[in-house]
């Protein structure tokens, strides 16, 4: 692992320079603002549609927002998030060797396993810490308007999505440190979260795999039982940990 | 004392074959010139030493220690300049520098000080902008300048010249030329007036195999003489002169290949005897570029 502490420093250093540390910082607040706001204006929102809404047959009550309306509008926000993230950060292995910057790095004495564990590790800290300070935002909101006790497994809910995107973002790596173009990894990567996506539509199949952990709200409610994911939580966190480890290996296999 | 050693080298890619086994050695505090025609192999050679590339077969020593392919650790003793270096063009020169010196393990004032040294040796140290802005002379510069911070004992420059202009290439020269003194130099071209211009040892690389190796006055002595070319005005003068002074007929020009100082001589004779209408003879010293297209077979 030579050469590891500074070139995360490196990668720190390039998400400053390159407006990006900007970019997700504002983009995480920004989420985490929406959350709550759509749930705050929603009953507004029907109001001033109330009357075009009559016209057409369909009466409005009074809607009753509550702090779970919020956390939906949170949960459903973080895909998004999550997307923008990967599309951002998937050209982040390929394109040093596409352009020839590793090169000098790399002869230099950089290990190869030292160079994609710290792209990983630089992407899980920003996307921890942007995804917890989105949460953070989102909870002091929700509780100044709402009241957050009234939603129940909301942390073990928000772990479990947060492992769900360790885990996409750990695929990425893996996928980076083989495909030789920015498009092999989003589709290498998008696969990985489609298949099982598509999968999981079978009942029997659901509580194995990991696409079931960003149920979100449906925990929260208890539409969906925590411990029933347990088979989901011990894969996931084996295909994160796995997809690191196989990206440390494969790297070294990569022709330059 | 060998700093690094090629021995029997050999590299396919699918059915092509690019190196077949080529050796050579490059001699410590020397300047080795490793010529080829543009995809004669020499960046592959290259990438292979630097543990870039998995040969298929044969063996690479850097001083003294085998390479591996992947992360090599013999590519301590490496600095490298690759063809089109490129660079974090968001940093600055001395951002940069900064990275290559925590890169390689030196200590922050060895950095620092090792820095400012190579910048000044490469003219950037004034050079406040980012990489961005700069110009291939200058991305070249500040290649040698990353290649030389850990005081490296072999310098590798694929080509470090040849997309650049007359200035360029000459600042360039000057800097490896400077670098000898610290460290052997392993450089790739096919511009032989450099090699002629800076370096010692050189070695011809064609079909995959070390055509000819020596040091660049052992080659150019080599060749006894240069071509004897004499220009008429007509292909028929031309023609005529041919079957008196020997040699081939091309054109209106009559070539005596290998032609020696004796054979100069007695070709002006043969011309002022039978006052032969000549536009002018040529006779000039044997260069590398010459050798070269006789090694190739051109």
């Amino acid at each position: 692992m030579k050469g590891f502490s500074p070139f995360l420093k490196k990668e720190f250093f390039e998400l400053y320079r390159r407006g990006r540390l900007l970019l997700f910082g504002i983009l995480f607040t920004f989420f985490a603002i929406l959350a709550p706001a759509t749930a705050k204006l929603t009953p507004y929102l029907y109001k001033m549609m109330g009357s075009e809404l009559e016209k057409q047959g369909i009466t409005v009550k009074e809607v009753a927002v509550t702090a779970e309306d919020s956390w939906i509008q949170f949960f459903g926000n973080l895909s998004t998030i999550l997307i923008v993230f990967v599309i951002v950060f998937a050209g982040s292995v390929t394109k040093e060797f596409s352009k020839g910057t590793a090169i000098p790095l790399l002869t230099k004495g950089l290990s190869r396993s030292a160079f994609i564990f710290a792209k990983l590790t630089s992407a899980l800290l920003i996307w921890s810490a942007g995804f917890w300070l989105c949460f953070g935002i989102c909870y002091g909101y929700t509780e100044y308007y709402w009241d957050n006790s009234t939603v129940s497994h909301l942390i073990p809910s928000v772990l479990l999505w947060w492992l769900f995107s360790a885990m996409v973002i750990s695929v990425m790596f893996l996928f980076s440190s083989f495909a030789r173009t920015t498009i092999q990894v989003l589709l290498g990567t998008g696969a990985m979260v489609m298949i099982p996506y598509f999968i999981s539509l079978a009942e029997p199949a659901k509580k194995y795999l990991p696409t079931s952990l960003v149920s979100g709200i449906s925990f929260c409610n208890g539409e969906v039982s925590i411990s029933k994911c347990i088979p989901a939580i011990i894969i996931a966190a084996a295909v994160t940990v796995a997809s690191a480890v196989s990206s440390l290996i494969l790297i070294n296999k990569k022709k330059i | 004392m060998a700093v690094l050693e090629v021995r029997d080298l050999c590299k396919n890619f699918g059915s092509k074959t690019v190196l077949d086994g080529l050796s050579f050695s490059v001699n410590e505090g020397s300047i080795f010139g490793f010529i080829g025609r543009n995809g004669a192999g020499k960046t592959t050679t290259m990438k292979i030493i630097l543990g870039l590339l998995q040969a298929d077969s044969g063996e690479v020593t850097v001083c003294g220690e085998k390479v591996r392919y992947g992360s090599t650790p013999t590519n301590k003793f490496i600095g490298y300049l690759p063809d089109v270096p490129e660079f974090y063009s968001y940093m600055t020169a001395k951002e940069y520098m900064k990275l290559c010196g925590e890169i390689t393990g030196m200590k922050q004032s060895d950095i620092k000080t090792r820095s400012d040294e190579l910048l000044e040796l490469v003219g950037l140290a004034q050079e406040k902008h980012r990489i961005k802005g700069y110009s291939r002379g200058m991305r070249q510069r500040l290649g040698i300048a990353q290649a030389l911070i850990n005081r490296p004992k072999l310098l590798i420059c694929d080509e470090p010249t040849s997309a650049l202009d007359p200035v360029g290439r000459k600042e360039i020269l000057e800097i490896i030329r400077c670098a000898k003194g610290e460290t052997s130099v392993i450089f790739s071209t096919h511009i032989l007036s450099d090699v002629e211009r800076i370096c010692d040892d050189m070695a011809i690389l064609e079909k995959g195999k070390t055509a000819l190796s020596g040091t660049v006055s052992e080659l150019k002595a080599k060749r006894s003489g240069s071509d004897l070319v004499t220009v008429f005005s007509n292909e028929t003068d031309a023609a005529n002169a041919a079957s008196v002074l020997g040699g081939v007929h091309q054109g209106c020009l009559v070539i005596i290949a290998n032609a020696s100082q004796e054979v100069l001589f007695s070709t002006l004779a043969k011309i002022s005897e039978k006052k032969l209408p000549i536009v002018k003879v040529e006779h000039t010293e044997p260069d590398l570029e010459q050798l070269f297209m006789e090694v190739i077979g051109k």
